[in-house]
């Protein structure tokens, strides 16, 4: 566990210094002679690498905490309908016309879907518990896509309905320290909740009655998964709009090489999370693209999905 | 302004080799000025001048006789923004019958509000237009083919205003809706007021400042269009089109604090737009421009322009604005944007009800990435309204 986590945090520390010089504007680090040089860096680039850092860890964790919960290599953190949910109030805001709430929109709409798994889902005990989380999340994921996209089609003008469509895209760009401020308490606050679930995922992968003869409580344990994912991916999407892929992919890539056990995971995939997120915003920092700057959703998927791929033909060889 | 299919075939009987004459002689009297080479490089401008002209002709025609004029004044419905708001002053009351629905929201309309609440708006469904049925129904140029031919089908007279792209064709889209209305002095009477108006924007020192007009997501407008021409006559010149961005063009915000503008016009508020850093520019003034002055000619224009003489006589006579732009003589940057809104909501004639009274939510309008000239915002949300047919 720790040759990953030290490589990891090697990798960070070569990137993050890095990312500062990616940018539409060249600052020659050794003689910037750009003006303002000092403040495109302080002010849009470093919060910017910092807004990803906190968000690409949030959404790692989460991921590697949810694969283990779940024992479903395909579950991420957005399963529990929290993140679609969270869009929806920032559309909601968006369409109003209070785009200064969207923050405090997205937060609220996450509470919202925890709230609402609560009532939906609060009581279950026993071992069907997680299945109805998961179902209960699916809907509420299903619902406020719904909604959205009855708020777009509402959208009271076309300029409103162009804003709503990129911010769902998922975005970096223009971020500023009030958006790490926004993002990085709750996202921590999220992550430590995970990190205390850690120890009753190891024993859940034994099995739900193992783990309960171990002294696990389900009950806890769930709202432990549902509390600090909610925090996490609700901080993220009021900050960036919703981002996918992370949670799913960094696990499964960091896997093979922890000792299995999602304890083990978690923090290197917080890493890695991080550290893909950040790669990936460089990459958008970098290709002017004629509607704007690459969208991170779709930087994520260029940068991801080959990974995971190639993961993939290597695990069917060796089932082979 | 491009005539569409319909003329009341009744009408075309009536008066048609009386249309025909009129019009080739509104042609050769006009021809000159048709063919302006700006104008050819425009592309859309000539056909949409022609077309109005070919619009006038036939108003003028079909209004006959002269005496009966205020019993017959056309009815009219406008799907259309920009028109709505010019054809609130050319018509009489009770000639209009409804705005297009963007004029009842205060965030998207270019007409005043207390004006637009005078009228019902329709969402601009052809069952609407047909249950006022009106004699004249308005739409932009980019109205759905199946919209203009179901109109022809229902018999009724479809006229659309393309996008103003200069204040010349502003007034010649005044002229003609003022004629299709039966009223061409309360045309004439709204092109004196903004001739007036834009006299007075003119700047009283020679100087031209380099100013930036920037939209959510970095959007700047190109050269060639109605901002374009008010910033010229308001003493600014188009800082993005002087670094070779065209219309619809974008200027990230790195760019802007690696080489900013002297003053910096912000047309909405995004993240960019009202990014902590941009205070860190000293010698760039950054001053709001309401959003919606940027989506239509017509009556738009006069509020347009005071606002941005406004600003330019905050910033004072430039004897050498190179020397302005380092930054080094004043430090014009903060509190500027606060003071211009307090001034603007002081009753002023015009400038005060259109622009910055209201508490706009401005961030919900990034502009379409289609690439509009900018007066036509609202040229887009035509393309943009029609519900597929």
């Amino acid at each position: 566990m720790t040759r990953p986590v030290s490589l990891l945090i090697l990798a960070l520390a070569i990137a993050v210094p890095l990312s500062l010089l990616a940018g539409q504007v060249w600052l020659n680090p050794f003689a910037p002679q750009a003006a303002n040089a000092f403040t495109i860096l302080a002010e849009l680039r470093a919060p910017r690498a910092a807004l990803a850092l906190v968000i690409g860890a949030g959404l790692g964790g989460a991921g590697a905490a949810m694969q283990g919960y779940l024992r479903n290599p395909l579950a991420d953190p957005g399963l529990f309908g929290v993140a679609p949910t969270a869009a929806f109030g920032a559309v909601l805001s968006l369409a109003l016309g209070l785009g200064g709430l969207l923050p405090l929109a997205a937060l609220a709409g996450a509470a919202l879907a925890m709230a609402a798994l609560a009532l939906i889902a609060g009581n279950a005990s026993g071992q069907n518990s997680a299945t109805l989380f998961a179902l209960a999340g699916l809907m509420l994921a299903s619902l406020s896509g719904a909604l959205t996209s009855l708020v777009i089609s509402l959208a009271p003008n076309p300029f409103a309905l162009s804003e709503i469509v990129t911010w769902l895209m998922g975005s970096l760009e223009s971020r500023s320290w009030h958006d790490v401020l926004v993002a990085a308490p709750s996202t921590a606050l999220g992550l430590l909740l995970l990190a205390r679930a850690a120890p009753a995922l190891d024993a859940l992968t034994l099995g739900e009655e193992t783990a309960r003869s171990l002294g696990v409580n389900p009950v806890r344990l769930l709202w432990l998964m549902v509390l600090g994912t909610g925090l996490v991916v609700g901080a993220g999407v009021a900050a960036a709009g919703i981002i996918g892929f992370v949670g799913l992919v960094v696990p499964h890539l960091l896997r093979p090489f922890t000792d299995q056990r999602p304890s083990s995971l978690i923090l290197p995939s917080a890493l890695g999370g991080a550290l893909l997120l950040l790669l990936a915003d460089c990459l958008c920092r970098l290709l002017p693209l004629a509607g704007g700057e690459l969208r991170i959703g779709i930087a994520l998927s260029l940068i991801g999905a080959p990974f995971f791929l190639r993961l993939l033909l290597r695990l069917r060889s060796e089932l082979a | 302004m491009l005539r569409r299919p319909t003329p009341d075939p009744s009408r075309l009987r009536e008066g048609g080799n009386k249309r025909d004459l009129a019009l080739s002689r509104l042609r050769e009297g006009s021809n000159k000025r048709l063919l302006l080479p700006s104008r050819k490089r425009e592309g859309l401008g000539v056909g949409r001048a022609t077309a109005l002209l070919l619009a006038i002709a036939i108003t003028a025609c079909t209004q006959q006789p002269k005496r009966e004029m205020s019993r017959t004044l056309p009815t009219i419905v406008s799907l259309n923004p920009c028109a709505d708001a010019i054809l609130a002053e050319v018509t009489q009351p009770g000639q209009l019958l409804a705005l297009s629905h963007y004029s009842a929201d205060p965030r998207a309309a270019s007409i005043d509000p207390a004006k637009a609440r005078l009228y019902p708006t329709t969402r601009g469904t052809l069952e609407e237009v047909l249950a006022l049925h009106p004699d004249i129904v308005i739409d932009g140029i980019f109205v759905a083919p199946a919209t203009a031919a179901a109109y022809q089908r229902l018999g009724l007279r479809l006229e659309t205003l393309g996008i103003a792209g200069t204040v010349e064709e502003s007034r010649a889209q005044i002229r003609a809706l003022a004629a299709l209305a039966g009223n061409p002095a309360k045309g004439e009477a709204l092109i004196a007021r903004i001739e007036a108006a834009l006299a007075a924007a003119a700047p009283t020192d020679g100087a031209a400042i380099p100013a930036l007009v920037w939209e959510p997501g970095g959007i700047v407008p190109g050269d060639k269009t109605l901002i374009a021409e008010l910033l010229r006559r308001t003493g600014f010149t188009n800082f993005a089109a002087a670094r070779g961005l065209g219309q619809a063009d974008q200027l990230p915000l790195e760019r802007v604090l690696a080489d900013p503008p002297r003053v910096i016009l912000a047309a909405g508020s995004d993240r960019a737009l009202s990014h902590p850093a941009l205070s860190h520019l000293t010698g760039t003034t950054r001053a709001p421009l309401d959003p919606r002055l940027l989506y239509c000619a017509g009556p738009t224009i006069i509020p347009a322009a005071q606002r941005l003489a406004e600003v330019r006589r905050m910033l004072g006579p430039t004897p050498n604005p190179s020397r302005l732009r380092e930054g080094s003589t004043v430090a014009l940057s903060s509190p500027l944007p606060l003071a211009a809104r307090a001034r603007l909501s002081s009753p002023l004639p015009l400038a005060a009800r259109v622009p910055l009274s209201t508490p706009l939510p401005l961030a919900a309008r990034v502009p379409l990435s289609t690439p509009l000239p900018l007066a036509g915002g609202a040229g887009g949300g035509q393309a943009a309204k029609h519900p597929p047919q």
